[in-house]
Parts: C-alpha cells; structure tokens; sequence
C-alpha cells in the first residue's frame, strides 16, 4: 500500500473499483459483467461475502452455484483484475439480516444491549434484527467459525495466486448507525471492556475518585453513565472515550481473526460519513487494527459541501483516503428509505471527491442487483447511458494519480470539546435506528447546556471559511490521534481548555520541524515562540500561505494538483450559475480536462460554471 | 406485509427516480415543533425547518396547552412535547413487540402506536390513526398469491409500470415490464400479458401527475381509497377490495 493507490508485484495501481455481488447475479452472466467493469476502465471490483448467504445451518455452509465465489474470483483473476473482499461479518448491503446469521442474532447473549438491559433493535432495509455486540464473547466466538470457513478460501486466492489485493473486516461497525452516546453498547462484555479502560486510564481508584468528585471503590464497581445529566462531566467523556476504544479495539480483533487465518494483503474498514467521535480513523491505523481506515458517502449534489469536507477529512487522517463505498444509484426500498441520490448527481459528487483529497473510491454499485437500480452495469451486463460517466471519471483518476494536491494547511477537530458535547446525548434507552420507530428528530436528543459547548463548531466554521477566503485547500483530521504533521506548512487548532499533553507536544515538536502552529482563542497549554495564537477566527489570515491561483469570486473553489503536468479543478457548491476570473502572477492557459473548455490570459482567465458543476484542466505555460 | 425476502429487480429507472423523490418528500419535507422536557423542565426544543430553537421557555407547566398553543402560533403541521423521564417505558415494550411482530411494517406500526398512546407524549393535532394496517390486512384475502399492476402514462403516452407480487398477504417482489418487450401501447396489453402469468384482481391505469397528488395528500391512503374518482385516472380494477368499508 502506498499513500496514492496499492502496490501490485512491482507496481503502484491505482485503487478504484467497482462493487459487484456475485450471489445476486446469475453465474452463467459473471463473466459478462466482469467485461463490462473491465470495459469502463476499472481494474479492481469489490464484493461483500455474506455470512447470511453462505451459512445454510449452524456449521453448514454452501459455496456452488451462484454462491461459487472462488469460481467468480477466478473469472476475475483471469481478466487480469484484482479484487477487494469483504467478508462481513455485517455487509449491509441491503440484506435481509445485513449478512450476520440470524441464528446468531437470535442468541441473547450476543445481543447489544441498552442501559436498562434491552437488546437494541435495528431495522433493516426489508426486515429487522436484534444488533449484535461487537463485544460478546459469544458473537465473536460465531464469528471465528465464519472466518474459519471463509478466511481460508479467501486467503487462498490472494495476489499472486488470485486476484484478492485487499481485505475489509466488517462494515460501517460504529454503534449501527446510532449516533447517541448512551443508546449502546452496555453488554456485560463491553462494560468489562470499559471497566479495564478506566483501570489503564487511572491506574487506582483513588485517581478516578479525585477526577469524579466522589469516591470510587474499586475500577470493578463502576458504573456507565447513561444519560448526558448522569455524574461528572469527566464520567460521562470517559464513556465517550471509551466507545471510541471499543470501537478500535473491535476492529483489531476482526483483523487479526482475518490475520491468523491467512490474510496478508491490506486490511482496510468503512465507517459511515461523520467526522467526529466514536470514529478515530487515525488511532484505528495507528494500532495496527486496518492498514486503511476508509468512510463511504452516498450524496446528492446539495450535499457537495459536506462530501468536499469528509475528502478533506479522509486527506488528513488516512495513509490512502479512501472511499471504500462511493454511491452509484439508489436503494429501491423507498418507503424505509429513499435515496435521494439520482445520477445526474454523481457527477458532482465522484469528482468533487477526487478534487478534494479522495485518492481511492469503490463505486457503490457499479453492477445494479436486486434491491438496487440504476447502476451504470445491469444485472446481465449492459451499461446503461449513465456509464459512460465511469469510463470518463477512471480517465480523470488516471490523470490525477501521479499528482499531488496542493493541501498546505490542516484544520484540527478539538475531540476532546466534541467528547463533552457528544457526552449530553439524552434518551438513550428510546432512540431507534430508524425514524419511523421514534418519529422525533435525533437532534431532540442532546441536551443543550446553554454554556457555549457549541462554541469549538463555531470556530471550526469560522476558521473554514477564512481558509476559503484565503483561496487555501486544506485537510481536516483530529487530536484525537494527531496524523503525521510534517506535510503541511500550517495546523491550525481550536483550542479552550488545555489540550492534551501528547497532543501539545506533537504540535510542539512540528513547530520545532518549521511547521507554523495557530490556535485560538486559548494556547491550549502550548507556549513559546514558535506559536501563534488568535483570539478571533478573523486573525487566521496572516498566517497562511499565498496560493498560486486565485478566484475573484468566492463561491468558486479552486484546487491545485502538481506534479509533471499540472492540474487545475474549480468547484461550484452552490444551485446557482457562478462566474468569476481566476488570476495568478504569470500568463497562463487552461485547457480542458473534464470539460473541453479551453481558456487563455495574460495572468487571468474568466470562468463560469453551472449550479453544482466541476471544471478541470491542465495548467498551460 | 413486507415479505423480508422481498425482491425489488429490473424497475423502470426514471419512473422509479420519480418514485423515490415522492416517497421522499413525504417522509421528510413535513414541518414540526418537538420539544423534550423532564419532567417540566424544557431539555431542547427544536423547529424541524429550521432546527434548534435556542429562546425557547425553560419551563412547560401544561404540555397539551402548550402544544395546541404552539400549533396556532407557529403554523407547523405538527407539534409534539414529550417527556424525557417518561419515555423509558415505551422502547422498553419495543423488543416485545418486535417478538410478537416479525414483520417490518408492522414493527413500525406497532412502535407508533405505542409512541403515539404513551402518557409521555402529547401532541397538537391528535395523532392520525394509521390505516395500512387495515389495507394489509386485506391483502391477505384478496387471494393467496396475486399482481398488482400500475401502468403509468406521462402526458396520454405509456410511460412505465411497476408490478407487485403478493402471496399470503405478503408482497414478495416489485419489478418492472422491462423484460416483455415491445413496449406496451395500452394498460390493457400490459394487464392481459401479465394475467397470462397469474390473477390480477388490482390494476391501475393513470397520469404520473396522478401518483403525484397521491403523495403530496396528508392522508395517503383516503387518497389512494379515492384515486378511481382522480381525473387523471384511466382505470382502476379491485379497489373496492382494498377499501370496500372506507367507502361504505
């Protein structure tokens, strides 16, 4: 694995591949498929490989027929592709059970479980299931057979004696898709787990007690918080720390399942889009748990500014920003939940990703299936008009590859402001996984202090938009583990309250390294020369660098990508026609890449893109 | 009513688009007042237009007052208060339900119902009692397995159709004609080769602009209990089957 794409034998591939599920395709129409995959320019396909699927009875598995996913492989192995497995145990993938094996669901003891002791019902595209524990001996157990049915076969057909280059443990894992910090996970194993936690955190009772205000008789007598007006706000944020630990700590153990069994090739996971806590991408690398810690997105074009964000934050805290599930069509069970995504929309969206820092993208479904239409590939292998926009965007990927994003500044998430505010979740024992079971906004489910909590948001918008003003790309990541800093010329941190000790001596040695530190409107705990603090978002602008090219125009975004041949991409965000002129100290031209739109000035050139639309091109002298 | 194996394979793309945004303004374009309070005190209370509503009283003495106050005063289409230290109990009984209820829809129904009837919740105006239950309850004696055909015409042309199967009172697959090309000139060439394969004793024949008065009515299932009496309707079949006691 590389910082842009996978290393193959002796070369450096660019990671971008389609998702294609075998099972639900007619065998005798696999290897038409593949051809047309392999016909819109991608290499690699990825595939779930459903425990509920293969799993006829406790101990009983079946792998022919249209279940044959060795006999798949091959067929990929033969087109010379490669492929990304993902053998669950959840899949989504609008499955029934979400791939786990219902018999095991139904088991108590795997079951998560809220604060007063109830499972935790997910409702799933067609059905619904008791969740599962990622902390449950028993549900681990269950999944140690799955993988010693599965792992094998796949580790079988790893490159080069088949085509598997990566593998993803589990999918989307973060509390099932349930944002409030007290709804799960209180299972006797994971309370355990968290018991162990506040044991390394504190070392002795006596310390946890001064921290809490009240005496704490053994780390084995302590009880979870379960609500955000439960205890000291230093209990609570430690739960809050702690599902981020389990979380970590979950994933490592699927990986290493995977490692015993067989699997060497790059471990990667996907959590779904957020950027906050209980996710910790960076942690989750640096234990070791993945190679690859990646997210999905599945957005309309009014989602451009937070699919440009989540780039920028995948930028920022992974060795290979990955979108390890980007949307192509849409789920066909609108009366759960319908997909506002059409395909007029992709585009906006695919290359807004790559514009904004994502290096490696699977297409989600690049093949349509059931429960699931309007891919650019049918079921029996056609393409439908949507798919020349695949064989233009792996064009466009290929041209970027080579390239490196001008990114010279870091925005950091202040996670320990977002513990605190994640820790006032409210009703956690009567949130539900889907809006028709509680028809109440899950916003209604925090408290709100009143006391400025929000202010860390406020700051990080503000400190944003100066960035933009600046005519500076940026990447987003989080103290929460800081990414290696050396790439970037400035970090900037909100900080209040003082930041953690490792987190000040890692900004501390950067600074050392000539890295320019900013925070506001506090030092954080961090003193000497070396950094600067503002006590106003508006202060930023003296502190960054001088792009090379500048729009008039704020509305457009311009992103830098350099290298042999340079490359230039504007972004409009917005629903309304933007036009501007682009300037830079020297003659330049633009000629098109992305739209055959050629542009020439002494020193600026006038642009004007539609409502959601990316232009790119090449920088000429 | 949903089968949890159900199938949904080889739709029309266009007409299942439009399908999508209907279902999806229905779901979330609808402007409410919530408020959670414990026991009194408000804990957040939000505007679901506009979000968050940071003056808002500290205090709800009377809930209902309250509530048919706020109705009034801020226009929304609902407001609901409920309080926090009571809401415990109600998704206490949620696993028990989902033993007893293994189906999805009637999971949801079940889990609004309790909602709706749980002393924690008051809201302005009462709550709609729902009527899919009923509707599928009459699927289930419409007859053991059966089609359902929409064929849906866009300015007088045949523009796309979906077909649903239900067996047991259970719709087990949703597709679309793709596969029985040539395209259909008329709905009745479209019901006859689907009879072909099995009964189908509920058809419609209709405008899109039909489907989309059906989605944008508050009450969707009086509007579809009424859809044969929609000028942009070309045929109906079996209605009365579905709703032989709305109309009574």
């Amino acid at each position: 694995m590389t910082g842009r794409g996978l290393l193959i034998g002796e070369d450096e591939v660019s990671l971008f591949s389609g998702e294609v599920h075998y099972w639900r395709l007619d065998p005798k129409d696999w290897g038409t498929v593949l051809d047309a995959v392999r016909w819109l320019g991608f290499m690699f396909v990825a595939t779930y490989v459903p425990w509920a699927e293969h799993e006829i009875a406790e101990g009983r598995y079946d792998f022919s027929g249209r279940l044959d996913i060795e006999r798949f492989l091959g067929l990929v192995h033969e087109r010379g592709m490669y492929a990304l497995v993902r053998p669950g145990p959840d899949c989504a993938s609008e499955l029934t059970t979400s791939g786990w094996s219902r018999r095991v669901l139904d088991d108590p003891r795997t079951q998560a479980r809220r604060s007063n002791g109830d499972p935790y019902i997910l409702v799933t595209p067609t059905s619904w299931v008791f969740a599962p524990s990622y902390a449950s001996k028993v549900f681990l157990g269950e999944v140690a057979r799955w993988y010693d049915e599965i792992v094998p076969r796949l580790a079988a057909l790893q490159y080069p004696n088949g085509p598997v280059v990566a593998c993803q443990v589990d999918n989307e894992m973060g509390y099932h898709f349930q944002a409030n910090s007290y709804a799960l996970d209180y299972h006797p194993d994971a309370l355990a787990e968290y018991r162990d936690f506040l044991a390394s955190k504190y070392s002795d009772p006596s310390s946890m007690s001064e921290a809490y205000g009240f005496e704490v008789g053994s780390f084995h007598d302590a009880q979870p918080p379960v609500d955000g007006r439960d205890g000291p706000e230093a209990k609570r944020t430690d739960w809050v720390e702690w599902r981020e630990r389990h979380l970590i700590g979950a994933i490592g153990r699927l990986s290493a399942m995977a490692r015993d069994r067989g699997i060497h090739v790059p471990i990667t996971h996907n959590d779904y889009p957020r950027m906050t806590t209980p996710m910790n991408p960076t942690g989750l690398e640096r234990s070791g748990a993945v190679d690859v810690a990646a997210g999905d997105v599945y957005a309309p074009k009014e989602g451009a500014s937070y699919v440009r964000e989540f780039a920028r934050f995948l930028s920022g805290t992974s060795r290979l920003p990955f979108l390890a599930e980007m949307g192509a069509g849409f789920i066909t069970v609108p009366w759960l939940l319908p997909m506002k995504v059409q395909p007029a929309d992709e585009e906006a969206i695919d290359v807004r990703a790559f514009c904004c820092g994502v290096k490696a993208a699977n297409v989600y479904m690049l093949v349509e299936r059931d429960r699931w239409y309007s891919s650019p590939i049918t079921e029996r292998g056609e393409l439908r008009p949507n798919a020349t926009l695949y064989r233009r965007l792996t064009e466009l990927k290929g041209r970027l590859f080579p390239l490196a994003r001008w990114a010279p500044a870091l925005l950091l998430e202040n996670r320990a402001e977002a513990r605190k505010d994640a820790a006032l979740d409210i009703a956690g024992t009567a949130v539900q996984s889907f809006p028709p079971m509680l028809p109440l906004d899950h916003r209604l489910f925090r408290f709100s202090s009143g006391a400025g909590v929000k202010r860390y948001e406020q700051w990080d918008k503000e400190l944003a938009a100066e960035l933009q003003k600046g005519g500076i790309d940026y990447d987003r990541a989080s103290t929460a583990t800081l990414p290696d800093l050396s790439p970037y010329e400035v970090v900037i941190v909100p900080a209040f309250d003082q930041l953690d000790k490792a987190v000040v001596d890692a900004l501390k040695a950067a600074a050392g390294r000539g890295v320019r530190i900013v925070a506001g409107p506090e030092s954080g705990g961090m003193t000497g020369d070396e950094i600067e603090v503002i006590s106003d978002p508006s202060m930023l602008g003296p502190f960054l660098p001088a792009p090379r090219f500048v729009c008039d125009n704020q509305n457009i975004e311009l992103h830098l990508f350099q290298g042999e041949q340079d490359i230039l991409a504007a972004l409009n965000n917005g629903a309304e026609q933007e036009a501007g002129t682009i300037r830079a100290g020297e003659a330049f031209g633009l000629e098109g890449v992305w739209e055959h739109e050629s542009l020439r000035g002494e020193g600026s050139v006038d642009v004007a893109l539609r409502p959601w639309a990316v232009q790119v091109w090449k920088v000429m002298a | 009513m949903i089968h949890p194996d159900l199938r949904v394979h080889d739709l029309h793309p266009e007409g299942t688009a439009h399908l999508q945004g209907l279902f999806g303004s229905r779901q979330w374009n609808r402007r409410e007042i919530q408020v959670l309070h414990a026991s009194g005190r408000v804990v957040n209370a939000l505007d679901t237009a506009s979000g968050i509503l940071e003056d808002f009283a500290e205090r709800i003495d009377d809930p209902q007052a309250e509530a048919d106050r706020l109705l009034e005063k801020t226009g929304a289409g609902r407001v609901i208060i409920v309080d926090a230290d009571l809401l415990d109990g109600f998704a206490s009984s949620l696993p028990e339900i989902a033993k007893k209820n293994p189906g999805q829809a009637e999971l949801l129904w079940a889990a609004n119902e309790a909602f709706w009837n749980h002393p924690a919740v008051v809201t302005s105006p009462a709550p709609v009692t729902p009527e899919w239950p009923r509707v599928a309850q009459r699927l289930q004696v419409v007859g053991e397995r059966f089609t359902v055909v929409v064929a849906i015409y866009k300015e007088g042309e045949p523009y796309c159709d979906f077909m649903a199967t239900v067996e047991q009172g259970l719709l087990t697959e949703v597709t679309s004609s793709l596969g029985m090309r040539p395209w259909w000139k008329s709905h009745d060439d479209l019901i006859a080769a689907v009879e072909e394969r099995g009964p189908v004793p509920i058809a419609v024949a209709c405008e899109q602009s039909a489907l989309d008065d059906l989605f944008a009515s508050p009450d969707a299932v009086s509007a579809l209990a009424n859809l044969p009496n929609h000028p942009a309707v070309h045929f109906t079949r079996g209605f009365e089957l579905l709703f032989e006691e709305d109309r009574r």
